[in-house]
């Protein structure tokens, strides 16, 4: 089983000149990082530095590849819910959309309730790897608490591997704190992969001083970096996408670098999340068949020539509503992540209007896509069994396969769908013509209703409480 | 065509060697440097602006044109007397504290400047402190303030605060814009125009000085 083909972009040659062409850029320009105690580091380990920017060479690379894991276990708080990344197609919520829309309330802010209901989605999904990160920014909570409330919520209302947020220092050591006094016990985080990060280069050629506090205190504590540039072809990279391929690849082995001066072995995941421009703005296009071309270059990269655990961005779309467009651009990008090898995706759970809105029906209407895509990720069985010689003989020229014994067997692992609809016409126009997006309304209304209470007992709870409003006062 | 066509010609194509070299030939032939703008120069820009707002000019296209448009203006803009500047059309624009982002900032003071504007720009992550400095030094009517960053966003509320509690939020409008910006949290932040574009913000800041 699993599928006999990649989707790929690039020869074997094309992955030596683009990793040549990477450290061309990194030795002759280098990369800015924005923040003293990453200089430090680079200057320690006898990286040229001038001013802010800093010069890598070939040999520092090659280190910094030879430390990093190619797979790696993520605990959850639940361990039945651990995961191992660099193998099979996980899911993780959406970062950064601002606003959730239903058809019953429309497009508006999140608030906290809405995240924590994200939370709960993530947390019901049997496609749902993990959990957390910011799939839509509460506007109803203060910033100086926001991230302390978004970690309780996740920690709430999920037990799968958490994924934290990109912060200042104090702030990160902080949700690092919290994992780990819900996982058990001091300590535990330095010997055991329980949390992750997203954190984005600040394209062309930086980092932001925020997003270096959080690899540096990720890494001190030994957990995962998911590192993505998040360029855009013509805007922020250059207009072709193997430029923009190269640049991406360039500012990721720059981050690579850092994190593995830091502390060694910290578990870095080969991120891509750039698309083309969308020329007629200036800005990010969500729905463009280029975006993922950009990232199959880059999965190569990752995959063959680095061999680290890769993830990307797919199930984008550019569409302000569920409709036509917003799900043939959401399969396009997903069924293209898949097949390029992405061993985890994100944006893949209900974005609407590139990333700016995360849709309540559209999460539910996704899970179904990703179910679609991982069995398509699965081929087929090509047995001795399946061929199914026998059987094919001894039905013959007449009769029916639906009452073989084989049938009754293993129809049951075919396929079927849990929101799209199937039946006969006048099923559906008796039942209401319903489009699609009422059913996923009424689904995910039903999954919040079932959602428990709290997952966490009430002593974790309490000191979970206790925590914030320590943070809270200081 | 004369030679004032030739010119709005020039920038509309985003010519900017042919550009300056006319209205170097011009202004060496006597021309009137406020004819060589308003007759020439600005003509360009105004026949890329509705092809842009029709979607028929893309971005980069607009930018070559501003940046045709510029070459010009750094010929004529030294000749210019006082009087001939009517009204000051200054802008004080940067991103807000936190921020690094600055390439839709960029385009922003791209388009005013052609649009005749006199920016100040104070580039990235800049301070509440430093608006206001620059607000009393220029004497501005109008301050743009961009973000990208949902965390960073929230520092066009501490800058709008800073500014009004030193006093000046009577003598200037205000004017906010940015991915994750919306005209709900414009308000909310109590800024005086919430721009989703860079066009957007050039005819909000014209709007604001009529």
């Amino acid at each position: 089983m699993a599928l006999k083909s990649r989707l790929e972009v690039l020869t074997k040659d094309d992955l030596v000149r683009v990793h040549e062409a990477t450290l061309k850029i990194l030795r002759e320009t280098g990369v800015v990082f924005h923040n003293d105690e990453a200089i430090e580091v680079f200057k320690k380990h006898g990286a040229r530095v001038e001013n802010k920017t800093v010069f890598i060479t070939r040999e520092l690379v090659d280190q910094a590849l030879a430390t990093a894991p190619r797979t790696f276990r993520m605990r959850a708080r639940n361990d039945k819910y651990s995961v191992t990344v660099g193998e099979g197609f996980l899911i993780q919520p959406n970062v950064g959309p601002v606003y959730i829309q239903d058809i019953q309330k429309g497009r508006r802010e999140a608030t906290l309730e809405d995240y924590a209901n994200i939370q709960k989605l993530c947390q019901a999904s049997d496609v749902v790897d993990l959990v957390g990160t910011i799939p839509v920014d509460p506007s109803d909570v203060k910033s100086s608490d926001k991230y302390l409330l978004m970690m309780y919520e996740a920690l709430k209302n999920t037990e799968k591997p958490v994924i934290g947020f990109c912060a200042n220092t104090q702030q990160v050591r902080q949700q690092l704190d919290m994992v780990e006094m819900a996982l058990g016990k001091p300590g535990f985080l330095l010997e055991n992969h329980c949390t992750a990060v997203l954190v984005n280069s600040l394209s062309p050629l930086a980092y932001a001083p925020d997003t270096l506090e959080t690899m540096i205190e990720y890494a001190k504590r030994n957990q995962v970096i998911l590192l993505a540039p998040c360029i855009m072809a013509g805007v922020s990279g250059p207009i072709s996408l193997l430029g923009t391929a190269v640049l991406q690849n360039t500012e990721t082995i720059a981050g690579l670098v850092l994190v593995q001066l830091v502390n060694p072995g910290t578990p870095l995941v080969y991120a891509t999340a750039s698309t083309s421009g969308y020329m007629k703005e200036a800005t990010f296009a969500a729905g463009s068949p280029e975006a993922m071309l950009i990232n199959t270059a880059s999965l190569q990269m990752g995959l063959d020539y680095y061999h680290l655990p890769v993830r990307t961005m797919s199930g984008i779309t550019h569409s302000k509503t569920v409709d036509c467009q917003a799900g043939y651009e959401t399969m396009q990008s997903l069924l293209m992540g898949m097949m390029s090898g992405a061993q985890m995706s994100v944006q893949s759970l209900g974005v609407l209007d590139a990333i700016m809105t995360t849709s309540y029906e559209k999460f539910v209407i996704d899970e179904e896509l990703i179910r679609r895509v991982r069995r398509i990720s699965q081929g087929i069985d090509t047995s001795d069994e399946a061929i199914a010689v026998d059987v094919i003989q001894e039905i013959g020229h007449t009769g029916t396969y639906l009452s073989h014994i084989s049938t009754f067997e293993k129809f049951r692992s075919l396929w079927t769908p849990t929101v799209s609809d199937w039946g006969n016409y006048s099923d559906w126009k008796n039942a209401g013509s319903e489009d699609v997006v009422i059913k996923a309304n009424r689904k995910y209304q039903q999954i919040l209703q079932n959602a428990p209470e709290t997952l966490l007992d009430s002593e974790t709870d309490k000191a979970l409480l206790e925590f914030i409003e320590k943070a809270r006062a200081h | 065509m004369s030679d004032f066509d030739q010119l709005a010609d020039y920038v509309f194509k985003g010519n900017a060697a042919a550009v300056k070299e006319l209205t170097q030939k011009l202004v060496n032939a006597g021309g009137d440097p406020l004819e060589i703008i308003s007759k020439g120069l600005l003509i360009g820009m105004d026949i890329v602006t509705p092809k842009f707002k029709a979607g028929e000019m893309y971005v980069p296209e607009v930018m070559m044109a501003a940046r045709a448009l510029s070459e010009g203006m750094n010929i004529v803009k030294p000749l210019l007397t006082g009087e001939d500047i009517a009204v000051s059309k200054t802008i004080i624009i940067g991103t807000v504290a936190g921020d690094l982002h600055d390439i839709g900032k960029n385009l922003v003071v791209m388009i005013m400047e052609s649009g005749g504007f006199n920016v100040v720009d104070l580039g990235v992550d800049v301070s509440p402190e430093k608006f206001v400095a620059a607000i009393k030094e220029h004497n501005a009517k109008i301050v743009g303030l961009s973000a990208l960053l949902t965390t960073t966003m929230l520092n066009m509320k501490v800058t709008i605060d800073h500014i009004a509690k030193e006093g000046l939020r009577d003598q200037v409008k205000i004017l906010v814009g940015g991915a994750p910006v919306s005209q709900s949290f414009a308000d909310e932040v109590g800024a005086d125009g919430y721009c989703a574009d860079a066009m957007a913000a050039k005819e909000m800041a014209t709007a604001f000085l009529n």
